[in-house]
Formats: structure tokens, C-alpha cells, sequence
């Protein structure tokens, strides 16, 4: 029982890192309909950017969290704005492989500037591990799932009560209404990339801590798929509760069944969901699946 | 008219002789030279071996052309960047074989290898080597001109569970983490049974994805097990550092790790010094041109000096890879040279089985005798600090798979 609760924990900690990553994904989704196939490249490039600030440029850790951040920001406008902009209006399926087109530029842009090498990035959280009661939870682990839980918390409600969120929740109901009461739909786009490329950037960091900095980071955007669907594609808060639900599956089913079935089991479990709620748990009606 | 139909006429002759011509070149060339067609991973996700292979390979035949090629032949090196994609490498491999005679291929994967012997075992021209030490590959009955440049993954394991069983006798717990990719998954059977061979009880298997979100239930289940070794494979740079420091901040600090070749990369190694201490792991080449005593180690030394007169001596190990394929491709050639033989790939391929009691000049600390498609010789080695600065100790002799 002890250990049962003890990977419960771990699970469901390792869950807010999911729903963390996952929340870029729902954000851009949820004020563009567009599902970001880039997700796991504007992370990568962020952790990259964070090494570069702190350890190239040896600006430290907070300075190069700044920095990365920024630099994430600017990318995401960028992206937004010359790339997706003018792909407004134009089939869902377009738009998608346009954002696959830019993973795979960012990609190649990313071996051009730092190569194919294997980079350990500086460690951003304490490692003293955190106990409740008799459970042992890794500090790192611990830590990440504390800044995972505020960030998502935070956005909920920014975007219940601030005008900006307001705006958001408005443009993502309905643009062309959004429209004719006077909301800029097209700042609010930018401003949800820009909010995605936040919430990326630190998830990217974390993973870097976790897996070291490698082309290949960007592959963990693709373990959160289950998590996005699961929640609901458009729904926040649903993000954050699925996150822990598959967090937790994974921990366990590696527990009874074996870690060979944690990859399965997620995928499972969004399949019976989908047969009873073809939204996910949390998502809106309006949902067009691609 | 008849300006139009000289014109035709002209222009046709002119096609059959720069044909001709192109087709005397091309005949005189693959007379003179051996072609040798290096595909391997430049600009993809697994250039970070790629590239210094492209190296190694280039070094090797830039020394070997300026010392009179293979029993006096020039090799004529091609390479071409796969990107690390099946399709890509089959289409360059396509490609060079399109461009002429080509005696020799090496391939940047498994899957290469895969996708291009069915052809070659047919048309059997080619001699094949390749970055992959997956133990499939080392099977005469389905890929008779592949051989592996050390010992098969599987090997590796046994060699490292072998290791295990002299240094810490049946007492030892060992438990095996491994990725889900094709490599991770290579020889963990094999591990299992060498362990219950040893009456090494193995009290835990488990899969990671090659790149995890959080990977502190894999280091709690090790906590679970409560084992005296952790056989760590199929990584890159991913996962498996951050799952020793969970098991150290658990307190359990005597456990040992152990890793396949890849993971004990000199350059990797020193990213990790917060964990390096006490790893352990295989070579299937000496590492160290420099503390190598050996002809062919010297020439490595001197070329890396040449660049970089701090040179540490630590080779990176796609370059070594890369060296030893080339050195076994040439030592088959001239085998075959020697007997007077053409050098088809049947006739490479059974020089190369026979290759015997071989030395390499230092690459390999031991004679080379080729067993089952493969080098398959290693040695067991624990990372530690040698006069302050990071060093593999070898801890056992160069040991031979069986």
C-alpha cells in the first residue's frame, strides 16, 4: 500500500508536467483552432535559448530564465505573425501542416546554431526531496508539479476575470461575433502564442533538466497528446485534470502491469473516453477533431 | 531538310560518344579504384555520431590513399548524409549504385542494413559494414556481408552481466532499464539468461520511452528492488542520468550502473561529472588513441594533434567506429588482393569470415579472431578520476563473446 501510494504521488506530480506542456497546445487551440504540431520544437528551442543566456553567455539562472522566455515570446510572435496569420480563413488541414512545416524549419535552424550536441543545462530546482507523512516525493519532481499547478491555476484565472481573458474566451467562442463587438481577434491569436510560448518555455526547461538538452527533446510535446485529448482540446482546466489522470494511469500501470504498458494504457483510457464523450471530458461541443 | 536531318545525325553521334566516353571512364575508373559508399547521418537527429563517422571515414582513406591505397589502389570514398531516415538512405544508396560500381557500402542503422541486404544478398556484389551493433546483424544465414565492428549488443550486455557475476558473485541484484526503440529493446533477452546462467537473480525489467516526461517512478521502482547492479541501455543522453540522481538522493549509493557502448561516450561523460564517478561500462575500442599502444592509434593521435594540438587522447567513438570499418573493409580487400582473387562480395565477405588472430594496431586491446559476423571482443571499464581528470579504468581484460 505504501508504494502504491507513493507511486500515486509521483504520478499524479509527474501529471502537472504533463497538463504544463499541454496547456501551449490548448491555448493556441483554443483561440485559432490551430493544434500546434510545432509545440515540441518552440520548447526545445527555448531550453536551448536558456542554455545560451545562463551557460554561453553566462548570465545565470534567473537572467537566462528571462531571457529564454523572452526569446520564446518573440519567436512565437513571429511565428504567429508571418506563418499562421496569413493562413487565416483557409482549411484546418492547411494551417496543421503549415505548423509542421515550422517544426521541421525550426529544427534544421536549431542544428545550425547548436549543433547536434548533448547539453546539460543547469538543474533550476532543488533536488531536496519533499516528504508528506511517510511518502517521499523527488524535490525536482515535487517543484515542477508546484510551478505546473500555479501557472495553470493562474491562467484559469487570468482568463476568467482579466478583460485580455475575457477577450480570449470571447474570440474562441465565436470570432466573427468577436469581431463585430469590437475584440481584435488577430492580437488575441498573438497573445495566446505568446501565452503558449510561456507555458513552453518553462515546460521545455524542465525537460531539459530531466532528459538534458537534446534535438530530440522536442519528441516529449508528443507524450502529451494524450493529455490534450483527453481534456478536451479547448478546455484549460481540463488539461489540468487530465494531466494528473494520465500521470497517475502511467505510474501505476507501471506498478501492476509493467512499464511496458505505460505507453499503452493512456491511449486506452482517451479511447473510452472518446467512445462516451467524443469531446474529451471538458471540451466544448464546437470541437473539430483533425 | 537535309540541314535538319545532318543536324539529327550529329547530334546523335555526339550522344553515342559522350556516352561511350563517359562509359570508358566509368569502367576505368572502377578498374582502378575501390569505391567505397559511406552513408551515415549528417544533419539529422542522430548526427551527433553521424558526423565524426563521415570524419573518421574521411581521415582513414585521406591516410590510406596517401600511403599507397589498398595494395596500391586508390579507395574513391563517396558520402552521403541519410538524415537518419530510412527512405533517405535507401534513396542514396540507390543513388550510388546508380553511379557506377560500388565495392563497399556502410550504413548509418540497422534499418539501412535491413532495407538494403535483401538486393545485395541477390546481386551479391557489395561488402557491407555499418554503425549498428544490433545483434540481428550478426547472422551469416540473412546478412552474410554484414559484419559488426565489435561486439553486438547483446554481447555487450552479456560481457557487462558477465562482469557482474566475477566481481559480486551470486549475491548480486541486478535490474535492467532499457529504452523502447529497437535498440533498447536489442538484447535484454539475452541478458536475462546470461544472468540466470550466473544464478544472478534479476529482480527488475523496465522500459522507458527514449524520452520521458518525468522519470521518477522508474527511479522508484529501482528504489522497490533495491538492486546491487542497474544495467542501463538503449540511450542517448536522455533518462538514465537523471534516474541515477534519483537513486542517489534515495540513499542508495552503492548501486552500480553499468551502460552499453554508446552511453559511455568520453564527451557525455564529462556532462555528467555529478554521476561519473563509479559508472561503468563497455568498450568495444580502445577510447584513448593515446594510452593505446598501437601503430594505428598513433596515426589517430597525430591526425587529432594536427588539428588540435591540446588533443586529450579521447577519440570520439563514431570516428572510432568509423576507423575500425574501414580497417576491416581494407584487411578484407587485401585478402582477397593478395589471393589474387576478384574482389566480388561473396570473395570480400569470406575474407573477412576468416580473418584471424588480427592486429589492429591498437584499436582493439587483443587479437582479432572474427566470430559470427563479428568483432566481438569488449572490455569492461569503470569511469573514475586517473591523475585529476576523468578516465575509463579498464576493469576487466579485453574479454571475447561467446
Amino acid at each position: 500500500m505504501a508504494y502504491f501510494l507513493e507511486y500515486s504521488a509521483v504520478g499524479i506530480a509527474a501529471g502537472g508536467v504533463y497538463a504544463l506542456i499541454a496547456l501551449g497546445i490548448v491555448v493556441i487551440f483554443k483561440s485559432s483552432q490551430t493544434f500546434n504540431f510545432a509545440a515540441g520544437e518552440m520548447m526545445t528551442m527555448s531550453a536551448y535559448m536558456f542554455y545560451t543566456a545562463a551557460v554561453t553567455f553566462s548570465f545565470g539562472i534567473y537572467l537566462g530564465l528571462i531571457a529564454a522566455l523572452v526569446g520564446s515570446v518573440l519567436v512565437a510572435l513571429v511565428i504567429e505573425r508571418f506563418a499562421l496569420r496569413p493562413m487565416a480563413g483557409r482549411p484546418y488541414i492547411a494551417i496543421v501542416m503549415v505548423t509542421f512545416g515550422i517544426g521541421s524549419i525550426m529544427r534544421g535552424i536549431m542544428a545550425m546554431i547548436w549543433g547536434a550536441n548533448e547539453l546539460q543545462i543547469p538543474a533550476i530546482l532543488a533536488r531536496d526531496p519533499v516528504w508528506i507523512g511517510e511518502l517521499f516525493i523527488p524535490g525536482k519532481t515535487a517543484r515542477a508539479f508546484a510551478i505546473a499547478v500555479i501557472i495553470v491555476l493562474s491562467l484559469i484565472t487570468f482568463l476568467r476575470y482579466s478583460r485580455a481573458g475575457v477577450a480570449l474566451r470571447a474570440a474562441a467562442a465565436d470570432q466573427i461575433t468577436a469581431y463585430s463587438m469590437g475584440i481584435d481577434v488577430r492580437k488575441i491569436v498573438a497573445f495566446a502564442w505568446g501565452i503558449a510560448a510561456i507555458t513552453g518555455g518553462i515546460s521545455g526547461i524542465l525537460m531539459a533538466n530531466v532528459n538534458s538538452l537534446t534535438p530530440h527533446l522536442g519528441v516529449v510535446a508528443l507524450n502529451v497528446l494524450s493529455v490534450v485529448i483527453l481534456g478536451g482540446m479547448n478546455s484549460i482546466g481540463g488539461v489540468l485534470v487530465a494531466g494528473l489522470i494520465i500521470g497517475w494511469l502511467e505510474a501505476v500501470t507501471g506498478l501492476f502491469l509493467g512499464t511496458e504498458f505505460r505507453e499503452i494504457t493512456p491511449y486506452i483510457l482517451v479511447l473510452l473516453v472518446l467512445l462516451f464523450r467524443p469531446t474529451g471530458l471538458f471540451g466544448g461541443k464546437e470541437v473539430e477533431r483533425i | 531538310m537535309q540541314k535538319r536531318r545532318n543536324f539529327l545525325v550529329a547530334a546523335a553521334a555526339a550522344v553515342m560518344m559522350t556516352g561511350a566516353a563517359g562509359g570508358i571512364g566509368q569502367a576505368a575508373a572502377a578498374e582502378d579504384t575501390i569505391n567505397w559508399s559511406v552513408h551515415v547521418d549528417l544533419t539529422g537527429p542522430a548526427s551527433y555520431g553521424g558526423i565524426p563517422q563521415g570524419d573518421g571515414f574521411k581521415s582513414y582513406v585521406e591516410w590510406k590513399n596517401s600511403n599507397g591505397g589498398i595494395r596500391g589502389r586508390q579507395i574513391d570514398l563517396q558520402i552521403h548524409d541519410t538524415t537518419f531516415k530510412p527512405d533517405v538512405a535507401v534513396a542514396t544508396y540507390k543513388k550510388a549504385l546508380a553511379g557506377g560500381r560500388v565495392d563497399y557500402v556502410f550504413g548509418d542503422s540497422t534499418t539501412m542494413i535491413q532495407a538494403i541486404s535483401p538486393e545485395n544478398n541477390a546481386t551479391q556484389k557489395i561488402l557491407t559494414g555499418g554503425g549498428s551493433f544490433a545483434s540481428e546483424l550478426a547472422d551469416k544465414e540473412n546478412y552474410p556481408f554484414y559484419f559488426v565492428a565489435g561486439a553486438t549488443y547483446g554481447n555487450q550486455l552479456e560481457l557487462l552481466v558477465d562482469y557482474v557475476a566475477q566481481s559480486a558473485g551470486k549475491d548480486a541484484k541486478l535490474a535492467i532499464m532499457h529504452s523502447s526503440i529497437s535498440l533498447g529493446r536489442d538484447g535484454i533477452e539475452q541478458a536475462k539468461a546470461r544472468a540466470e546462467k550466473h544464478g544472478i537473480e534479476v529482480v527488475l525489467v523496465q522500459q522507458t520511452k527514449f524520452v520521458e516526461t518525468d522519470v521518477s517512478a522508474f527511479a522508484l521502482a529501482i528504489r522497490q528492488a533495491q538492486p546491487t547492479h542497474v544495467l542501463v541501455h538503449g540511450y542517448s543522453f536522455a533518462v538514465w542520468p537523471e534516474v541515477i540522481r534519483l537513486v542517489r538522493d534515495y540513499g542508495m549509493d552503492d548501486t552500480e550502473f553499468m551502460g552499453s557502448m554508446w552511453q559511455n561516450e568520453y564527451e557525455k561523460v564529462l556532462e555528467l561529472t555529478d554521476i561519473a564517478e563509479g559508472l561503468v561500462g563497455i568498450n568495444v575500442f580502445n577510447v584513448n588513441s593515446k594510452t593505446s599502444d598501437g601503430e594505428m592509434m598513433k596515426v589517430i593521435t597525430d591526425i587529432h594533434e594536427a588539428r588540435d594540438p591540446n588533443f586529450s587522447g579521447f577519440v570520439r567513438l563514431g570516428f572510432l567506429d568509423a576507423w575500425m570499418n574501414a580497417m576491416m573493409a581494407t584487411k578484407a580487400f587485401e585478402m582477397v588482393i593478395d589471393e589474387g582473387k576478384e574482389t566480388t562480395g561473396v570473395n570480400l565477405a569470406a575474407a573477412m569470415a576468416s580473418i584471424k588472430d588480427w592486429d589492429t594496431g591498437g584499436m582493439v586491446g587483443a587479437p582479432v579472431t572474427m566470430t559470427g559476423q563479428q568483432v566481438g571482443l569488449g572490455q569492461v571499464i569503470r569511469w573514475g578520476k586517473v591523475d585529476g581528470n576523468w578516465a575509463p579504468v579498464p576493469v576487466t581484460d579485453w574479454m571475447k563473446v561467446n
